[in-house]
């Protein structure tokens, strides 16, 4: 065995200290450096079909000398005169989406010129790709099925949010937007749901930027003082991420890609390049986008009925009180069961009169360039959402600046530093269940109240429909219901944050066979949080600030410190066998901290500051630190350039890891096999077989083991009351709720993954198919435990889960002309998740999935045999059940369910169904059945012309606020039932079979029923159930490209392209409340459609313009 | 050479940053630098304990219980449910577990586990102050479950070791608990002395704040009024507890010697202040979503008393208010239970309540947030009262000198008890000064006076539904089921349904019919309740007995 390279090396390895220092000096001017006079090489890069190529890299490797090409495909390389070669040197031509060309030029005459003409290169055979932790492969080699979205279509999707912009960009990467508000978070899911609790990977993937790790959590203001799925929605942090800078985006999607990650990749790793210099001309550029933004569709509210209940307009009785005077209590001046209105009665659009246009302006300066030795990339950017409601507190700020720069110290030696700033500030709404939330006490408002003006013309006061005639008096009492105008000018909720992130790298190759990378990477954001709960405020969550007001202020700190060092090391067993090994270790540590304050009662109406209110309540303080040291090595072998192998394994000590399990091996080994590669003509020019098995893992949220004492609020279980153990000045402990354990160790996903990827009619098309068979085994559980031990739970690795899938790609380029080319893109995907083991458990609620933590009635739960993330919650009595009602077996009672079908309804006598209170029940799977994408592009000469659609088929949605609306009236359902005619239940409505003593008795669907069994209050979740499919047009745009010399001349710039595109444009789907793409919690939360008050989506129609230099 | 010095160099580089051995644990890092992980004094565990029962005593339990005997009804969202006995194991589920510890939610903690952990340190610095405190929270804590659910784990519970507990029979821990209590009043109160520190030094007491050199004085009063509560529960089964019940009582009259309360003064009152989380519950929950509303039983109790002649105007207008009254209670109109949309006979002029106007009254400022701004929810309720001791002993006075005798049965004996409680009406504080109510004369001592002078006097206290459930008293119509205009045909409420999480994680949950977490049915009754109330029904929509 010889290691390549070696036996060069040997030669020079004889020479003495001089000798060595010589050689260094040589390899800055290589031997054979006799020319006097400077040469250049110029040439033209050109697509087949003879367009130019612009951006592409032409380098002289052996001198280290190298340019970009110009809008034309021009390019230029200055050779000084001392490092003209005399002998012939290799240029090569290269491009992201091209095959590599590379020719001999022979600078014996002085300045030479090479053109070249690079192919397509679909399948990106050749290139090279991050695969973590400082590996690197070319993508021919890979085991694992790659998913990569490049810089443009992250661009052209016009996100503010990186995430977002992944949306139907890979299959199985599936998106979802909380709402469209500005800054608001969007969750990715990898393949489905691998674990439950979700541990320290937030239930996301990891995001690793440059090498490394960055935060992407969701930090919502202290939630002992909110309730999650009532405040104001924050963004996820990725969204400090200026899309401008992104060279590149690899998703390792299973535990077969990532493992290299370790106990940090159960869900996948999200590998971001950003955009660096290259040698050549300084470029510029300078995009400048606009945009108006418009909700998208909203839930119909009848205009037919009147505030009241059972037909009764509401007494509102002059008092000296305010309250009284007011409507405040009682279910008839909060409903609209009133009288029909009488014609001519004017009514409002209360659905969707709090939205204006919104419009966002998105500018992005960008430099780069170098020489052989140095490079940079600096970027600077400005992007202003304002959003679609109404009010000042509905925007989100981000300025960025961002260098990366990379110098060569020695030929062996190359020291860089990536280093961004970003500054994100948001006005957040408070939205979902808050009752002084935006849409709940919009779309409860009776048709005939006017919301406008929200403040009383006379006095000036906050009015809302329950509190219509505010008065002196009533400056610091509860409007029940906030007026959403008053929310949307009123309330504030903002965020500031300054991130700093990047790092220094450096990149030693003492040796040609041996190369050492380096990172420190840091991640540091300061956000600071104002929340502003003014006077009126009709509050339920904050003890104390209803009507009176409150300020929650504080800031969350993040930060990450992330060493990785790696040496690689080349080998070669003669002609046929050759790679790389490399050992790698990192030391990884994040720390977060929160301090929040919470003050009640304000003194004066203004400002939000703590010292203008009149009562502290004890302050929330948290810390936490997560260490994490690790150890890898990968090897890889290419056998005959056909097979290539690769095996790595990481040991991950973490400090969350319990002390007897606190360290732990991830494997992975892959193969891929590449039986065809064909020149010219073929049906099948390419061919690739590969398959792949690893293990990476998700690491249990910190200081889950011992039993501590917590100084907390003993809340009412959700009901908003609490009682505190800080009281008089003196603080009281009580047990924390989980059973205390000694060992918890990771998470585990073990994946299989198989697939194919072909290249048919000479690259026309290319076609990738993968299948993969994931298992995810010691997932934490919070096993509840009887709460008669004291504990509600213990957290043990308990839990099994499985996801089995299809990948597949298409992709289609039948027209590749210069004048003109066309391609399409389809992607399908398809993922079957299993709950398998839950250690005995009935069931197992997701965190933040609905439940305690969102909504009573419905929550994502994992259950044995079914759909991970499965929806739970009440239902109808059904027959088939073993219930007994009023003391009956139903089942076994003739007249009752004897010889009905099974889960037949239960008709009551009275001719309605009932709840059943005994049990709950799989209601409906959130997850789609399959996604898919189809992407298209056409080009005639400077003309383009692209399109996305994004299908999500099938997947339930909860629609809660309709539940809500029909108890109260306001539901277009609820008006139509009261219009028509007495119904039956089985036929009319709720059709299926149906038995009990009251069946095919027809009942009027009325208040009584729709505040009763036909409401979210009191009646099952079930009949909430709408199915969340959709197809939805995400992307359309039309662009224009001017390039003509008279532009240079004239304007000054290479090229300028004007674009006018729009996002969400439309989507079709059988919803009806807002777009089914929702989610209550918004990244915060694994399981989606759950839609109690959600604000909508919105759609976008912008225009850009692009100047390049 | 050189180049193996490079790759030992680089190897070194490698693996050597990571040879710091502590970089994975240490203090902050293994360990949770938020929370106390040790306790070498009980005062805060005995501060928390005090401080999280308040959450037991005047949230979701307690607006069931009085929400079940109409003093309360819900009229909007799940409140209406309640009203209907439709409670569920998993609207249950932090409450049963709050019973001895904490969950996730918030909910709970100050439970008997932590109990226990307070004993534990208290008997290790012998401190027999704290161990008798601890033995009258935990009798205060396990009767109040075994009010509610009936059996329940008790002697096996709050253990970390057995995870899967036994169920106590319902009269074994009420056993238990008095035996707890005796041995707070015989032995470790009694014991206290300079050597025992107790809450005093801790500066833990938040009941009787400012009293603490009283302590067990105090609280072995306390203790004897439980003890007269727990006999009173399971006279139903023994009527022999009525002699226990009211030696524990005492002669009648203020400043009877006790052994139970004997002044107003010494009242156990939860505690409230002016802070947001130091709030009274039920202020915080009329603020916050105000889905529970005054009763029509109780208002029209009340009413048809002041008509009359047995009781006046102070307590009505203390406890209701109304936007058309004009302070005469008379105009005061409660809700039906089940919600008043669903009893409403005919359209207008009838919220649901029998208002000719439509109106409804309100609670009173001393709990409803929402009437008067700038209220600061510090009302204290009674928990144990001289009141509810007096009214025991004129009950137990009553059965034992007339034992199954009509309820309308005058009997003298009682009359002192009763006229006592009439003369010195006390009710809870309010910004710090007693609420108290002109004396009233003498009313007939019949079980339906004493206990409707309990009714109303123990407003929003969750005893006055085991009252209920022993006496059948006040005579109350159930709730109309839900989604029906069509008068109840099932009984009102006797018993909870234990939480969901005991129900999927303790194989030994009760599973006879009237124990198990079935809905509530005419069957559910607890073992110290035998006997069923009868199912009165609605005429012209108004509770016949009101």
């Amino acid at each position: 065995m010889s290691i390549a390279g070696f036996g060069r090396m040997a030669g020079s390895g004889g020479l003495g200290a001089r000798s060595r220092l010589c050689a260094a000096l040589v390899a800055l001017a290589p031997t054979g450096l006799l020319a006097q006079q400077p040469a250049t090489l110029t040439g033209r890069v050109t697509t087949v079909a003879g367009a130019p190529l612009s951006g592409a890299q032409v380098t002289i490797e052996q001198l280290g000398a190298g340019a970009t090409t110009r809008g034309d495909g021009t390019y230029t390389i200055l050779i000084p005169a001392p490092r003209v070669p005399t002998a012939p040197v290799a240029v090569t031509a290269r491009l992201i989406g091209y095959k590599a060309k590379t020719a001999e030029i022979n600078f014996a005459g002085g300045s030479a010129q090479q053109d070249f003409t690079l192919p397509d290169n679909p399948l990106q055979l050749g290139e090279v790709v991050v695969t973590g932790a400082g590996t690197v492969s070319e993508v021919e080699k890979l085991g694992t099925v790659r998913s990569s979205i490049d810089s443009s279509a992250i661009q052209n999707s016009a996100e503010q949010n990186l995430v977002t912009a992944l949306a139907a960009k890979a299959p199985n990467v599936t998106v979802t937007s909380s709402s469209g508000d500005p800054g608001a978070s969007s969750f990715i899911q990898i393949r489905g749901l691998t674990t439950i609790t979700a541990g320290t990977g937030d239930g996301q993937p990891l995001f690793v930027v440059d090498g490394v790790p960055v935060d992407n959590g969701i930090n919502y203001n202290n939630p002992t003082n909110s309730s999650l799925n009532s405040s104001a929605a924050p963004p996820n942090r990725i969204i400090d991420i200026n899309p401008d800078d992104i060279e590149n985006v690899e998703i390792l999607k299973g535990a077969s890609s990532g493992a290299i990650y370790g106990s940090r990749a159960g869900q996948g790793v999200i590998l971001i390049t950003t955009k660096k210099g290259r040698a050549g001309p300084t470029k510029y550029s300078l995009r400048s986008q606009w945009s108006l933004d418009q909700h998208t569709q909203l839930p119909a509210l009848q205009r037919t009925f009147g505030i009241g209940t059972g037909g009764v307009t509401p007494a509102c009785v002059p008092s000296s009180d305010p309250a009284l005077a007011n409507c405040a209590v009682g279910f008839g001046a909060a409903a609209s069961w009133g009288p029909e209105l009488a014609s001519g009665t004017p009514t409002f659009d209360h659905a969707a009169e709090m939205f204006q246009t919104g419009w966002q302006t998105d500018n992005a300066l960008t430099m780069s360039g170098g020489n052989d030795r140095t490079t940079f990339f600096l970027s600077g950017a400005y992007n202003y959402n304002r959003g679609i409601v109404v009010g000042p507190n509905n925007h989100y700020q981000r300025i960025s600046v961002r260098f990366n720069g990379s110098h060569r110290l020695f030929d062996q030696l190359r020291v860089g530093a990536n280093v961004a700033y970003s500054s994100g500030d948001g006005g957040f709404l408070t939205t979902r269940n808050s009752t002084d939330g935006l849409t709940l006490g919009a779309w409860r408002t009776p048709p005939e109240f006017n919301n406008l003006p929200f403040l009383d013309p006379v006095f000036g006061l906050h009015r809302s429909y329950r509190f219509p005639n505010p008065a002196p008096g009533s400056e610091k009492t509860s409007r029940r219901y906030d007026n959403p105008f008053f929310v949307a000018n009123e309330a504030l909720a903002a965020s500031e944050v300054g991130r700093t992130f990047g790092g220094i790298n450096a990149e030693w190759t003492p040796l040609s066979w041996l190369k050492f990378d380096y990172s420190l990477g840091l991640d540091y954001a300061n956000d600071e949080r104002t929340q502003g709960y003014p006077w009126t405020t009709s509050n339920t969550t904050i003890a104390g600030a209803g009507g009176v007001g409150a300020v929650n202020a504080g800031y969350i700190r993040n930060s990450q410190l992330d060493h990785n060092l790696t040496g690689t090391l080349t080998y070669g067993l003669g002609q046929n066998i050759k790679g790389t090994i490399t050992a790698g270790q990192n030391l990884n540590s994040q720390t977060f901290q929160s301090r929040q304050q919470l003050g009640v009662d304000l003194i004066a109406p203004q400002p939000f500051n703590l010292t203008n209110t009149s009562t502290l309540s004890p302050p929330y303080d948290y810390r936490q630190t997560i260490r994490l040291s690790s150890y890898f090595l990968q090897a890889t072998a290419d056998l005959n350039n056909s097979i290539f192998l690769t095996a790595a394994i990481r040991n991950d000590g973490a400090s969350t890891f319990g002390a007897s399990t606190r360290r732990n091996w991830f494997p992975k080994g892959s193969a891929a096999w590449v039986f065809r590669r064909a020149e010219g003509n073929s049906f099948l020019s390419y061919g690739k077989l590969r398959a792949a098995y690893g293990q990476s893992g998700t690491q249990p949220l910190p200081y889950l083991l011992p039993s501590v004492f917590n100084a907390v609020t003993i809340t009412d279980a959700g009901w908003g009351p609490a009682a505190s153990t800080q009281l008089a000045g003196v603080g009281g402990l009580v047990t924390r709720y989980n059973l205390p354990t000694s060992t918890l160790g990771p998470e585990r996903v073990k994946e299989f993954e198989a697939g194919v990827d072909l290249g048919l009619w000479s690259d026309k098309a290319d076609l990738s198919v993968t299948y993969y068979d994931q298992k995810s085994t010691d997932v934490i559980l919070n096993l509840p435990v009887a709460t008669s031990t004291g504990y509600s739970e213990v957290p043990a690795n308990a839990a099994e889960l499985q996801n089995r899938g299809w990948e597949v790609s298409l992709n289609l380029r039948p027209v590749t002309s210069q004048k003109f080319a066309w391609d399409l893109g389809f992607q399908w995907a398809r993922n079957r998740g299993k709950t398998v083991d839950l250690a005995g458990v009935q069931f197992a609620p997701f965190p933040f999935s609905g439940g305690t933590n969102g909504l009573t009635g419905i929550q994502g739960v994992a259950i044995v045999g079914q759909p991970i993330g499965v929806y739970y919650g009440t239902d109808f009595v059904r027959c088939g059940r073993g219930l007994v009602i009023n003391d009956i077996d139903i089942d076994h009672t003739a007249g009752y369910c004897q010889g009905a079908p099974t889960n037949a309804l239960f008709i009551q006598a009275d001719g309605y169904p009932t709840i059943d209170n005994v049990g709950q029940y799989v209601l409906g799977d959130p997850n789609p059945d399959w996604t898919g994408s189809v992407r298209t592009n056409f080009r005639f000469g400077k003309v383009a012309v692209g399109g996305l659609l994004d299908v999500r088929h099938g997947g339930i949605a909860y629609n809660g606020t309709k539940g809500a609306l029909n108890h109260f009236g306001t539901t277009i359902e609820s008006q139509t039932a009261r219009q028509g005619p007495d119904v039956t239940f089985g036929r009319d409505f709720m059709p299926g079979p149906v038995a009990g003593p009251g069946a095919n008795t027809a009942v009027p669907l009325d208040e009584s029923w729709f505040t009763n069994m036909g409401g979210v209050f009191n009646g099952p979740t079930s009949q909430f159930l709408e199915d969340g499919g959709f197809v939805k047009l995400r992307e359309i745009s039309f662009a224009y490209t001017l390039d003509k010399p008279w532009v240079s001349r004239s304007l000054g710039f290479s090229s300028v392209e004007l674009r006018v595109a729009a996002r969400n444009i439309v989507s079709w789907n059988d919803y009806t409340g807002v777009d089914p793409e929702t989610s209550l919690l918004g990244s915060a939360s694994p399981v989606r459609g759950i839609d109690y008050f959600n604000n909508p989506q919105s759609r976008s129609f912008l225009f850009s313009l692009t100047l390049n230099r | 050479m050189r180049n193996a010095l490079k790759v030992a160099l680089g190897l070194a580089l490698v693996m050597g940053a990571g040879a710091c051995s502590d970089y994975l644990s240490g203090p902050g890092i293994d360990t949770d630098p938020n929370n106390v992980d040790k306790l070498t004094r009980p005062g805060a565990l005995y501060f928390g304990i005090q401080a999280a029962q308040v959450v037991q005593r005047e949230g979701q339990l307690a607006r069931n219980a009085v929400q079940y005997v109409q003093q309360v009804s819900g009229n909007s969202r799940q409140s209406i449910g309640f009203d209907r006995y439709t409670t569920k194991p998993q609207d249950m589920d932090t409450y049963f577990g709050a019973v001895y510890g904490s969950t996730r939610t918030l909910t709970g903690g100050g439970g008997l586990l932590d109990v226990r952990k307070m004993n534990q340190i208290a008997r290790k610095l012998n401190d027999s102050l704290y161990i008798g405190l601890g033995k009258v929270y935990e009798a205060l804590i396990m009767g109040y479950a075994a009010d509610l659910w009936g059996d329940v784990p008790y002697r096996e519970a709050a253990d970390s070791t057995n995870l899967t507990p036994h169920f106590d029979p319902q009269l074994q821990v009420y056993a238990d608990v008095l035996v707890q209590l005796d041995s707070a009043i015989n032995i470790y109160l009694p014991a206290s002395s300079a050597s025992n520190l107790g809450p005093g030094q801790d500066n833990a007491e938040l009941i009787y704040k400012g009293r603490e050199g009283d302590l067990p004085l105090l609280y072995t009063a306390v203790a004897h009024s439980l003890k007269a509560r727990y006999y009173m529960h399971l006279a139903e089964r023994d009527p022999s507890n009525y002699d226990r019940a009211l030696a524990e009582v005492g002669p009648p009259g203020l400043n009877n010697g006790g052994p139970s309360i004997s002044n107003p003064n010494d009242d156990f009152q939860w505690y409230a202040d002016g802070t947001p989380n130091g709030n009274n519950i039920w202020w915080q929950f009329s603020l916050t979503r105000a889905d529970v509303a005054p009763g029509s039983a109780l208002v029209n109790i009340i009413k048809r008393r002041i008509t009359g002649g047995l009781e006046d105007d102070a307590r009505a207008i203390f406890y209701f208010s109304c936007a058309d009254c004009n302070g005469s209670p008379n105009d005061f109109f409660g809700f039906r239970p089940g919600g008043a949309t669903n009893v409403q006979v005919a359209p207008g002029g009838d919220a649901g309540n029998g208002s000719p106007s439509g109106n409804y009254s309100f609670f009173g400022s001393f709990i409803d947030g929402s009437l008067i701004t700038n209220s600061s929810g510090n009302f204290r309720q009674q928990e144990l009262s001289w009141t509810e001791a007096q009214l025991i002993g004129a009950e137990a006075t009553w059965h034992i000198n007339c034992a199954g005798c009509d309820p309308n049965t005058v009997v003298p004996a009682a009359q002192p008890y009763l006229d006592a409680v009439r003369a010195n009406r006390f009710y809870g504080t309010l910004d710090g000064a007693r609420v108290q109510f002109p004396a009233l004369g003498s009313a007939p001592a019949s079980l339906v006076n004493i206990i409707e002078e309990k009714y109303i006097s123990l407003f929003l206290n969750p005893e006055v539904w085991n009252d209920y459930k022993r006496t059948c008293l006040p005579a109350l119509a159930p709730a109309v089921p839900a989604g029906s205009h069509a008068p109840g045909t099932a009984p009102i409420a006797a018993r909870l349904p234990y939480g969901l999480t005991e129900l999927n994680t303790n194989p030994n949950i009760p599973t006879s019919t009237n124990s198990v977490g079935t809905p509530i049915t005419s069957t559910s009754r607890n073992p110290n309740d035998p006997a069923p109330c009868p199912v009165l029904n609605y005429v012209n929509s108004t509770p016949l007995a009101n």
